[in-house]
């Protein structure tokens, strides 16, 4: 009697075999494959599973269902399955495949209990990611794409490296809390490997780079999983670390500044992600009482269901009107009343008002920061709060949905599936803001808080009023423009230029002017004359083992060549199919 | 229309925050510097103004026209 399957290894085997089946049955497949990863996902009980050893070393176990890993788990299945609901009229198995394994890999990332298959599955997610950034298939996607799985890789090495000098200086393999280590080397090393996925700045620039770029179901799934399951590794390694609070609450209020300048709806929402993974990472800093830790889980938690929401709804916008500039947008709201009411569900949520479930999920962190007497986070994380409001439901809500049409678009259709998973969404935001006791129960640690209380009903409503107030004030000079405005991203993408004009100037120069003209000369005056003295002795015969030695080795390469193509995506697609493999044969035995 | 209702909603919730948390005493903060009349009104209008002014300062170095990386 099996007592435990594994979540990702239906999503994984599920994806795999989608590929195979035809056209008209894939949409259908997939739903089904995600729906009965949710399920085994919730029948998960707690425990420990998968003992084995590894090449004379025990690695044990291999599975970890608690509490913490079991909400993550939760709600990465569940937006898995809204992901999936939400591109179900798409005729793109791609996105579908890359989708469901990006789920199968987040919740792998949250089950995994060594740190040697949490790494595993860590970086398929970054594959995933930049799978679901390539199919958008612009010229633009697909250098966003380069520079997403660069960055990524650079941030793989570092926590590799983290990883590698922990298991040689402790001899485990066990990943829970770091902080007994807190200050050496490796601890620095994983750290910076887990807030580059955390998009922590200076080392967030990839996620408003990159999500943009994605198609709008792309960006659907890539925003719940790569910075949340980031912030599940620092719950899980790093609690009560106290450089997060001072990380977290910069970053709160860097992304919303960034946010309130942006034109573009998707990249806005990138930079609220950043904003509101601030607050988790503050949370995580806040640890050391278990509403920090709690307030982490809970935001992690309600920000993934208004996120996607609001994801899905801007998704909805480009998707009828092909706009996705304010500049060009403008009254939507008459033409699709259903997505105005999710994005405003969504909008509501992100900001904390109350009787939605962003009000009850960040509630926590900000009493946690009053609680051990952190006055810099708490009016951090409050005027966050402000640059929120005045940014998305304000600007973004009100130069898309209402205001004058600022140009001609036309307005398609959206598909029923689509109107679903928005509304079903949109209700789960309502429902958990009504009834929190009911989802804190689900929470990790054992805690008794009541969000509800007049103080801090007021101090957010008054928070909103006044916002709104500000707004009015500064209505003309909020109004969206049409520009960019350039990130840390500049210094590798300028740098990257600047590095290729310099090489050019100096190694390419000295190898031209000098190398090649010495080669040319050795060339002439030497080898070739004492070559072509040699040539007069050889034999035919002595020339047998060479030709059937270069005849063997150009047989062999013709079959090696089909497989190099030459493209960086294929060879993404092969080491991704091999790690898949790697994980199956664990996983199996 | 709009504008009215945002100033009219702020004037009673003004209100209301200082007879409920000043007056009755129905909640308490953390910090001694929550005991200020309407805190949270405080914090909503200056905060705002904060991330404005600070966001506006910023786009004069960052904004740039979209052709800017090609």
């Amino acid at each position: 009697m099996i007592d435990f399957i594994h979540p990702a290894l239906i999503l994984t085997i599920g994806a795999i075999i989608l590929p195979l089946l035809p056209k008209n049955l894939r949409s259908p497949y997939s739903v089904a494959v995600a729906t009965i990863g949710f399920f085994f996902t919730l029948n998960a009980s707690q425990g420990f599973y998968g003992a084995f050893s590894l090449f004379g070393h025990e690695i044990s176990p291999l599975v970890r269902v608690d509490k913490l890993s079991l909400l993550f788990a939760y709600i990465f299945s569940f937006i898995g399955l809204i992901g999936i609901i939400y591109c179900y009229h798409i005729d793109d198995w791609i996105q579908q495949l890359a989708g469901l394994l990006y789920t199968g890999a987040s919740i792998g990332v949250s089950f995994a209990a060594d740190i040697l298959s949490f790494y595993l599955f860590w970086e398929i997610l970054s594959f995933c990611a930049v799978i679901l950034i390539w199919s958008n298939r612009t010229k633009e996607a697909t250098s966003a794409g380069f520079r997403y799985i660069l960055v990524h890789v650079a941030g793989g090495l570092s926590l590799f490296a983290g990883i590698m000098i922990y298991i040689y200086k402790t001899g485990n393999y066990d990943f829970s809390s770091l902080m007994n280590y807190s200050g050496e080397t490796f601890w620095w090393l994983i750290l910076i490997g887990f807030i580059l996925c955390a998009a922590v700045p200076p080392l967030h620039a990839w996620l408003p780079d990159a999500y943009p770029s994605a198609t709008i179901y792309g960006s659907v799934f890539l925003n719940p999983f790569t910075t949340k399951a980031a912030v599940y590794a620092l719950i899980r390694g790093f609690p009560g670390a106290e450089v997060l609070i001072y990380l977290g609450s910069v970053m709160a209020v860097y992304g919303v500044i960034y946010a309130l300048l942006e034109n573009n709806l998707r990249r806005l929402l990138s930079y609220h992600i950043v904003s509101q993974v601030g607050y988790m990472v503050a949370g995580v800093g806040l640890g050391v009482v278990s509403l920090g830790l709690n307030g982490s889980a809970s935001h992690a938690f309600n920000h993934i269901l208004y996120k996607c929401l609001l994801f899905m709804s801007a998704g909805a916008v480009i998707f009828a009107t092909g706009k996705e500039k304010m500049t060009e947008l403008g009254d939507f709201g008459r033409y699709a009343p259903l997505t105005a009411l999710s994005f405003f569900v969504g909008a509501f949520s992100i900001a904390g008002f109350p009787l939605t479930n962003g009000f009850i999920g960040k509630s926590p962190i900000i009493s946690a920061a009053g609680e051990i007497q952190n006055a810099f986070a708490y009016l951090m994380l409050n005027i966050a709060t402000c640059g929120t409001i005045i940014s998305i439901i304000c600007k973004m809500g009100y130069y898309t949905f209402f205001s004058e049409k600022k140009s001609d678009y036309s307005v398609k259709e959206i598909p029923i599936n689509m109107k679903i998973a928005m509304l079903t969404t949109s209700a789960l935001c309502i429902l958990i803001g009504i009834f929190p006791q009911v989802f804190y129960q689900f929470l990790p640690y054992p805690m008794s808080y009541e969000p509800y209380t007049v103080q801090h009903i007021m101090d957010t409503l008054a928070i909103f009023s006044f916002t709104g107030l500000v707004f009015v004030i500064f209505l003309k000079k909020l109004e969206p423009k049409p520009y960019i405005n350039l990130d840390l991203d500049w210094f590798y993408r300028i740098g990257a230029k600047g590095f290729m004009k310099t090489m050019d100037l100096t190694v390419a120069k000295a190898e031209y002017d000098f190398i090649n003209i010495q080669w040319k000369k050795l060339m002439d005056n030497l080898v070739i004359p004492v070559s072509k003295k040699s040539a007069k002795y050889e034999d035919l015969r002595m020339n047998r083992i060479p030709m059937f030695i270069s005849n063997l080795a150009k047989t062999l390469s013709d079959g090696i060549a089909q497989f190099g193509t030459g493209k960086v995506q294929d060879y993404a697609f092969y080491m991704f199919g091999f790690l898949g493999l790697v994980i199956l044969i664990l996983l199996l035995f | 229309m709009g504008r009215k209702i945002i100033y009219l909603s702020c004037a009673v919730i003004l209100v209301l925050h200082i007879i409920l948390i000043k007056f009755m005493h129905l909640g308490h903060g953390y910090f001694d510097f929550e005991e200020l009349p309407a805190f949270g009104a405080l914090i909503g209008l200056i905060g705002t103004l904060f991330i404005v002014i600070f966001a506006k300062s910023l786009s004069k170095v960052v904004t740039k026209r979209e052709d800017y990386y090609d």
